[in-house]
């Protein structure tokens, strides 16, 4: 009976064995990054029942973020304004365009616009805007450019990998409270210094335990 | 004082109809037929209280629920985010607000503070203000919360059955009307202290003259009102100022019991009159008689079985050795009693500072009997405030409704209003009360359920809860409180006041309009003013009734009952967790342990083991069960069967039964039927109808109107056995392990360390303290990432005084509402998958020779947050570990259930999720869960976090104020509850702080601290003051 | 080294000769290969079929243990472990004889070793494969399981090292790669001589894969010595190890009845105990099926119930020795927890753990029970439900009552418990049923070395040299 395999299988016990290595490398890395909500949750850009532009509101018309997001300051929610907030201005600006539609419907109703959210936090996740803006994380530091989007989406993984990142080193991504709802802020050279002088002289310590989010 | 915010009725935003309250399940699921009704239904004063929307917190529920279902892993879900329309002026979306409030319990108010998230009430506490209740609150009040959302309440106003609407029953009363003069209507009232319904009753009164009020209590008359006006000849209500007692004699009062209508105050004074900082404080001595074992029995210094119908001879002997006038003759066969000579001989000693007391279950006669020996002693005005109530000198009970029902069933009744009972089901065996019923043309109920009198009555009026509607009442010292409801009613409710208004006048006025016209009569000067305090501090100040101490009638004394040997007496009491039946479909109360038996989900025929034993009765316990004998009590009333239990310590030849159970509730929710493959079914206790339904045996058909309390002459028979009982502890005895210490106040005085030296140190004499741990190098709290942390500058830790907890259970209900803890149902707890963080500990103590009287006592027992925690180090996932603030913390969403943790607990504390307990709770139960604590999922480990999210709370509040956190500011449920001040809480590294200078106390010790666990929590060992003539005696 | 069964000289010890029937080389070859060439017999199926099916009860019970939750089982408050944990530690004991026989026996040159040691390693493989079963599914969160492996992740977190659960995951894991290696360097001789025999084109295939282009060259035989020689190395402490890693999931605790130190060598003992006691039970019953009884004699059989007899008894002295020191060591919680085992609700099952592994072994002094097939049949299986037993009484009978005695309370199983464990009962059965018909049972090449015409100076009357025999085949094809 004749050889089955000629002498260049020889080479395949060792190759496959390799083969399984890298294989399972492979695998780790791609569960790595392809679950992480890095890959999945980034760029969620859902369509809202009304096609608010924050370009327009904050790029253009330079509205500041607390002009309707009010209790940022004060709440663990940075409440999406109520149809109140909208009116003020809409009764006389734009007040027969088709597209507030649904924010005079709801006006008229009492019942609120069903605003879709972008940025979810698991429930077991205990996160507060308020502690954060008043250290001087800006809205930016998390939610991006909001002031260029026509469209709202997720620009950071929100993953505590992510969170780790700011509140191993502070340093790197604080700035000064009143620069908190700046859209494009660009940090000073020495920013560093400064941030790890307030970070000593003003106690910013983020917590890393694990209780400081879930409970 | 706290901040509260004022609801302001008046201002125009809020009473904007077009604001959206949603006002029931239906509206909320957006039902077209519902939003229909929505605005027509629309009554100014029912929903401008609350102010605010919950719809999108609820949401975010159904979102929690829907992860919990287990979506969590899959691509996110839709959010919905819903700002309101127009947002009503104090509520900021995310943080809690306050109302003040007051509920209503057995006919008296306790003043409370409840917490509302965007409008959803959530979580009960008392009043700090409230004079009564300051700040403390019992097991009800915790309780009564999941009352609200109890997804089987009444829904719809019912007609014969039929649904139908409240409109109808408007112009059915209307109707009724016409011919007022000559109706003849009767009205069975439940026990209120509500000025407008007092003044409604008088316009009702002026509207059908031939009206007849009989105010109904399930358990029967008050016997300390009616022994009041048997000793006075007046309606007084006493009130005990134990704090100022030195010798406290109860005869069967279970005044610690959170059924007792003053608990709160009660427990205050009585805790302050054993609260020891040194050897050398004087504490008080309480003596007790009681026949069954009660938490007030389990906290005694002397305590003697005694059946209940033996008590009044005992009171008589008790009086005639003091020499109260008048009273000879009586009590001759205790008149010798080692127990009364000591209690006369102590009572003499103490003078104005001893207190005699007596129990429901007494007859009047004895309760006049103790104002009689209180008046000798002198103590009225110093341990007894008499107040004067001025309500009307009432005849018995009994009589009024023997008469009624006798009216009813010879059709000399036309109309019977039934406001807030539920007669049919507990009246007494022997009167038909159901037959009587149907000879009435008119029959109205309001009940918050469709309950055996719905069934039976023409018109159902669903009946609101108290944080649905406005309402008012007098606190037990009688200070004048509002109820402010905090939410919309749910369903189609309406409360006493409006429906009493409505049957007077034929008019549909909100009971907001009724009781603020109440009030323009109570309060003086600028009335917006002064309502608008009331209603921000939820009382009027000074409000409360006048002391009197008027002259004494003559007592007898005679007792009313002559019992034989061994002839067997049945004691009826009010259930320790379910009351009459009021929060018998309450799951927190269904499922709390009793404190004596810690019996879930039953009521059981308590009896002491000799007299088991001589009806041959018993409770096998095999495999980890106990399996029951039933017996058939037969009494004058009647016969029932019912699973007994065997309680050491309960007086011999005595039965004790509690009301409450055998309830039959209708629900209009589907069972749960499911695949073979799934357990739902069996793990869902809402699954099968309401949850009352079905648990326990009713007892009331045992009782005669002559026999309300005490049925002597009772026999007992076994009729079968295997009857399985579901407690919480299956093992009573501590097993000489030094878990529980206590001493007596000489030897405190003497060894003043002896809850400390109850451990032996080292072989060596090395102190357990030094020890070296299991990771002591590099141990959790010394690395950097804990300490460079802003929590650092705490460390949380607690310290129980045994001396005054009682044992009441508060505590454990205040953890169940605050931390989410779901409820497992009867089969579950029998297999031991309890979830309650804080459980309980119930052991019997007894002196060599004398098993047969065991003390019993109580600890409460939660994670102790070890600082070497043996759980931390086993969890391959590090999902338990230490907090920087060096507390304990389980981490649910890390946490994979391999049980290790649990398994390595010294203390047994840590609870597991064998099933996905939320996944199949109703809609409306998810609404009483508190948004600051995750809500557990299958398969992982919980248990006490000293609540944490309270601490995190005020770690971002005080960081955002740039402040340091108070002591005190951070409070646990447990301590909140407390209405001991048994429990205190907070920074050890303060050491000013309360629980530093606690933890100074000689009496401290730590459960297991030869394990070197070392605890965060600690105890301090529990000092009796027994009399030593007795010990003597006894012995 | 063994002498031809005829010896000159008085007095000088002899070993009975380890393969009898005056087989020659091709008889072992074919005996063997046989199983593995003929038709598959019906009888096989059937036992396949029946197997298979326990198998796939286990399935079943995974299956409604996942939808529904940890619940189905019989845990309770107290008791968080119960036969899940039992049962693994059973499996992975049971999993200890295989390699003990291959790499220790053979490190001490125990050339009996030779006719077992195929089997044993097999039975070893399986037993390994019904452990890994339970450390998955007795998690609350099966899902999440995967936590407890160091895996690079968003969320920055590792697995604790402290924890023994962990330490367990790894040494489990390695023993049972390294002893699949072992296992099939074993093998590839084997292999090779059964690819020579086939003239199927696809078994041919297959096996040369498998066999690694062997031809037994000079150079191989070299090689593959070496390598045995050093997995041999390095199983051995595997062996040890892998059970104190196991015995430390409970000897690192605080439970009173776990927390002991003598744990470590104590679970060791009591796995290769009984491990060789499985090993026993089956052997005795395929050395018949197969008619190989001139492989696997009696003295092989003697062999190995002497070492049961041994390790049994240290296990027993390992039971004095606990008690001895709950009560030395004066701890009242250690004490009770003992006297609890002896007199408490359990004290049933601590009764037979006692009898079946103290007791029974004890027979083993007598030579004739020791040499008796029924009666060690028997015994084996004795000695591995005293073993379960042990399991039983250290994790359940240690929780059920430890410091309070308030959280006391007792634990049964539920159906699902039950029958999960019969289940893996079904699932080591059908791998073994597969290794016996595709698998050479017995390590051919390994025998042959220790016969005596291995011996280059064997010479004897009957065979000529002890090279190409000439007698028949004393064996009938397809076994009895």
């Amino acid at each position: 009976m004749p050889q089955s395999f000629s002498k260049g299988a020889n080479s395949l016990p060792a190759l496959s064995l390799v083969g399984a290595l890298f294989s399972g490398v492979f695998l780790i890395g791609f569960v790595w990054y392809y679950f992480s909500p890095e890959f999945i949750d980034v760029g969620h850009a859902p369509t809202q029942p009304v096609p608010y532009s924050h370009r327009l509101h904050v790029g253009q018309l330079g509205l500041d973020c607390r002009y309707c997001h009010t209790n940022v300051e004060v709440s663990p929610l940075a409440n999406v304004p109520d149809t109140q907030t909208c009116m003020n201005c809409h009764t006389q600006i734009k007040p027969e365009s088709t597209k507030l539609l649904p924010v005079r419907e709801s006006w008229a109703s009492g019942e609120p616009v069903e605003w879709v959210k972008v940025n979810y936090m698991a429930e077991y996740v205990q996160f507060s805007h308020a502690v954060h803006v008043n250290q001087g994380v800006g809205c930016e530091t998390c939610h991006g450019r909001i002031d260029q989007m026509e469209v709202v989406s997720q620009v950071e993984p929100l993953s505590m990998g992510w969170c780790l990142e700011c509140h191993r080193q502070p340093e790197l991504y604080l700035r000064p409270k009143e620069e908190v709802t700046t859209m494009g802020y660009v940090h000073p050279a020495d920013f560093v210094q400064r941030n790890l002088d307030r970070v000593a002289n003003e106690g910013i310590t983020p917590p890393t335990n694990c209780s400081a989010c879930h409970y | 004082m706290i901040e509260l915010p004022v609801i302001d009725a008046a201002s125009p935003a809020v009473g904007d109809p077009k604001q959206h309250f949603w006002r029931s399940l239906q509206d909320l699921r957006q039902d077209p037929h519902f939003k229909r009704l929505g605005h027509e239904e629309f009554m100014p004063g029912a929903s401008d209280a609350p102010g605010g929307s919950s719809r999108r917190h609820f949401l975010q529920l159904m979102g929690a629920s829907m992860a919990l279902a287990g979506l969590t892993g899959c691509r996110r879900p839709v959010e919905l985010t819903l700002p309101y329309s127009r947002k009503p002026e104090e509520i900021i979306p995310g943080i809690p607000l306050f109302y003040a409030t007051a509920m209503p319990f057995r006919g008296v108010l306790s003043g409370l503070l409840v917490q509302s998230f965007e409008g959803r009430p959530t979580k009960v506490e008392g009043n700090p203000d409230h004079p009564v209740s300051q700040g403390a609150s019992g097991l009800f009040e915790q309780a009564s919360v999941l009352n609200l959302y109890d997804p089987d309440r009444s829904k719809h106003v019912l007609h014969d059955g039929n649904e139908a609407s409240w409109g109808d029953f408007v112009a059915f009363c209307q109707g009724f009307l016409a011919q007022a003069a000559t109706r003849k209507v009767a009205v069975l009232c439940e026990q209120t202290s509500s000025p407008t319904l007092n003044a409604l009753r008088g316009r009702l009164a002026q509207v059908y003259p031939q009206l007849r009020w009989v105010t109904y209590a399930a358990e029967g008359d008050d016997p300390s009102r009616m022994g009041m006006q048997e000793a006075f000849g007046m309606a007084l209500r006493p009130s005990y100022r134990f704090e100022s007692a030195e010798v406290i004699v109860s005869l069967d009062a279970d005044f610690l019991s959170p059924v007792d209508r003053n608990f709160v105050a009660n427990t205050r004074g009585y805790a302050a009159s054993r609260r020891m900082t040194s050897p050398q404080d004087d504490i008080s001595r309480l003596y007790v008689v009681e026949s069954t074992y009660t938490v007030t029995g389990g906290t005694a210094d002397n305590r003697l079985r005694l059946r209940s119908s033996q008590i009044p001879a005992f009171a008589a002997a008790l009086a005639v050795r003091l020499g109260v006038e008048g009273v000879q003759g009586v009590g001759a066969e205790f008149i010798d009693h080692p127990y009364v000579q000591a209690m006369e001989r102590d009572l003499l000693r103490a003078g104005s500072n001893g207190v005699v007391l007596a129990g429901e279950t007494q007859p009047a006669s004895v309760h006049a009997l103790c104002m009689a020996i209180n008046k000798r002693l002198s103590s009225i005005g110093n341990t007894v405030f008499l107040y004067e109530t001025n309500e009307e000198v009432k005849p018995a009970q009994a009589e009024q409704l023997q008469q009624l029902v006798f009216d009813m069933s010879n059709g000399s009744v036309d109309a019977l209003l039934m406001i807030g009972v539920n007669p049919v089901y507990d009246m007494p065996g022997e009167i038909d009360f159901a037959g009587a019923l149907q000879r009435v043309p008119t029959t109205i109920h309001l009940g918050t359920h469709q309950d055996e009198t719905a069934a039976a009555s023409g018109w159902h009026i669903p009946l609101t809860h108290y944080l649905e509607a406005w309402g008012d009442g007098r606190a037990y010292d009688g200070t004048l409180s509002v109820i402010q409801p905090l939410i919309a009613p749910l369903h189609d409710g309406k409360s006493e006041i409006e429906l009493l208004h409505t049957f007077a006048t034929g008019l549909d006025v909100s009971g907001y309009d009724l009781v603020r016209e109440q009030w323009r009569t109570v309060l003086q000067g600028d009335f917006e003013m002064a309502w608008k305090k009331v209603i921000h501090d939820g009382f009027l100040p000074n409000s409360g009734f006048a002391a009197v101490d008027p002259a004494l009638r003559p007592v007898s004394g005679a007792s009313p009952y002559t019992i034989g040997g061994d002839e067997i007496e049945v004691v009826f009491r009010l259930d320790n967790k379910v009351l009459a039946g009021s929060f018998s479909n309450n799951a927190w109360c269904q499922e709390l342990p009793d404190p004596a038996t810690k019996v879930v989900w039953d009521n059981v025929a308590l009896m002491s083991p000799a007299t088991a034993d001589r009806l041959g009765l018993e409770v096998p316990y095999d495999k980890g069960m106990h399996y029951a004998d039933v017996v058939e009590i037969a009494a004058a009333g009647g016969a029932v069967q019912l699973p007994i239990w065997i309680l050491p310590g309960h007086a011999d030849n005595s039965v004790t039964v509690t009301l409450g159970y055998g309830r039959q509730i209708v629900s209009h929710r589907p069972e749960r039927i499911t695949n073979f493959f799934d357990t739902d079914d069996k793990t869902d206790i809402y699954g099968k109808g309401a949850v009352a339904t079905g648990v326990g045996v009713n007892v009331t058909s045992l009782r005669t109107p002559g026999a309300m309390r005490i049925a002597t002459g009772a026999t007992v028979r076994k009729v079968s056995s295997g009857y399985l009982v579901a407690t919480t502890q299956d093992h009573g005895y501590m097993e000489g392990r030094p878990f529980y210490r206590m001493a007596t106040v000489d030897t405190y005085r003497e060894d003043p360390g002896f809850a400390a030296d109850a451990i032996k140190t080292l072989p060596g004499g090395e102190p357990w303290t030094d020890y070296p741990a299991l990771w002591q190098e590099r141990h959790p709290t010394t690395e950097p990432a804990l300490k460079d942390n802003p929590y650092h500058a705490y460390q949380w830790g607690m310290v129980i005084d045994l001396n005054t907890c009682t044992g009441c259970n508060a505590c454990v209900v205040a953890c169940q509402s605050e931390n989410n803890i779901q409820v497992v149902g009867k089969d579950q707890v029998s297999r031991g998958r309890e979830l309650s963080w804080l459980r309980m500990d119930r052991y019997f103590v007894s002196e060599a020779g004398q098993e047969a009287n065991p003390k019993m006592v109580m600890q409460p027992v939660m994670c102790m947050h070890c600082e070497n925690a043996p759980c931390e180090s086993v969890c391959p996932v590090a999902a338990t570990v230490h907090s920087p603030d060096g507390t304990n913390q389980m981490i649910y969403n890390r946490c994979i259930g391999t049980r290790y943790c649990a398994n390595n607990c010294p203390y047994k504390v840590r609870r597991f999720n064998f099933y996905n307990w939320s996944k199949t709770l109703p809609l409306e139960v998810h609404m009483v869960q508190n948004p600051n604590v995750t809500v557990r999922s299958r398969g992982v480990m919980e248990k006490c976090s000293f609540c944490i999210q309270r601490v995190r709370q005020a770690n971002i509040r005080t960081s955002l104020e740039n402040r340091a956190i108070q002591d005190g500011e951070v409070k646990t449920a447990c301590q909140q509850a407390c209405p001991a001040g048994a429990i205190v809480f907070g920074n050890i590294n303060d050491p000013n702080s309360h629980v530093s200078k606690a933890r100074q106390d000689n009496r401290r010790y730590e459960m297991l601290a030869e394990l070197s666990t070392k605890p965060r929590t600690s105890y301090l060992g529990r000092v009796m003051n027994p009399n030593p003539e007795l010990e003597a005696a006894t012995a | 080294m063994s002498k031809p069964a005829t010896t000159h000289g008085e007095g000088l010890h002899v070993d009975p000769p380890l393969i009898t029937g005056n087989l020659s080389f091709r008889d072992i070859t074919n005996m063997v290969s046989l199983h593995t060439e003929k038709k598959t017999p019906l009888a096989w199926y059937a036992a396949f079929g029946f197997a298979s099916s326990i198998a796939g009860l286990l399935l079943i019970m995974i299956a409604y243990l996942v939808w529904n939750g940890t619940g189905v089982w019989g845990l309770n408050n107290p008791v968080g472990w119960g036969w899940a944990i039992v049962n693994f530690v059973f499996w992975v004991g049971i999993g200890h004889a295989g390699t003990l026989i291959s790499a220790i026996l053979f490190l001490f040159r125990q050339k009996w070793r030779t006719s077992i040691n195929r089997a044993a390693e097999a039975m070893t493989l399986f037993a390994v494969i019904c452990a890994l079963v339970f450390p998955g599914i007795h998690v609350g969160r099966i899902w999440a399981a995967y936590w407890m492996l160091p895996i690079p992740n968003q969320m920055d977190m590792w697995p604790q090292f402290k924890s023994p659960l962990l330490w367990d995951v790894f040494a489990v894991s390695s023993y049972f790669m390294v002893s699949l290696v072992f296992w099939y360097v074993g093998l590839i001789p084997d292999l090779a001589t059964l690819r020579d025999r086939t003239r199927k084109v696809w078994r041919h295939k297959v096996l040369s894969f498998f066999s690694m282009g062997w031809t037994g060259a000079n150079r191989h035989w070299r090689n593959y010595e070496k390598t045995y020689l050093i997995l041999a190395a390095l199983a051995t402490p595997l062996v040890l190890s892998v059970h104190s890693v196991v015995s430390f999931d409970f000897a690192v605790s605080v439970v009173p009845g776990w927390h002991t130190t003598i744990f470590p060598p104590y679970f060791v003992a009591g796995a290769i105990f009984s491990g060789f006691a499985m090993v026993v039970t089956l052997m005795v019953i395929s050395r018949k099926v197969y008619g190989i009884e001139n492989l696997i004699t009696i003295t092989h059989l003697e062999k190995m119930n002497i070492i049961i007899l041994v390790t049994g008894t240290m296990v027993g002295f390992a039971y004095i020795t606990e008690f001895f020191i709950a009560w030395y060591s004066g701890v009242p919680y250690e004490f009770y927890a003992f006297l609890n085992r002896a007199t408490g609700p359990y004290a049933w099952a601590y009764w037979t753990m006692m009898s079946c592994n103290l007791l029974f072994p004890q027979f083993f002094w007598i030579k004739k029970l020791r040499r008796s097939i029924p009666f060690m049949f028997v015994t084996s299986i004795i000695v591995n439900i005293g073993m379960w037993f042990e399991r039983f009484v250290i994790t359940v009978i240690s929780l059920h009552r430890d410091y309070m005695p308030s959280a006391w309370d007792y634990y049964s199983p539920t159906f699902v418990d039950v029958f999960t464990f019969v289940g893996t009962f079904g699932l080591f059965l059908t791998l073994f049923l597969l290794f016996l018909r595709w698998v050479p049972m017995v390590a051919i090449a390994e025998v042959k070395g220790v016969m005596p015409e291995a011996d280059p100076h064997h010479y004897d009357e009957h065979h000529g040299d002890g090279h190409a025999g000439h007698a028949a085949p004393q064996v009938t094809p397809g076994g009895h």
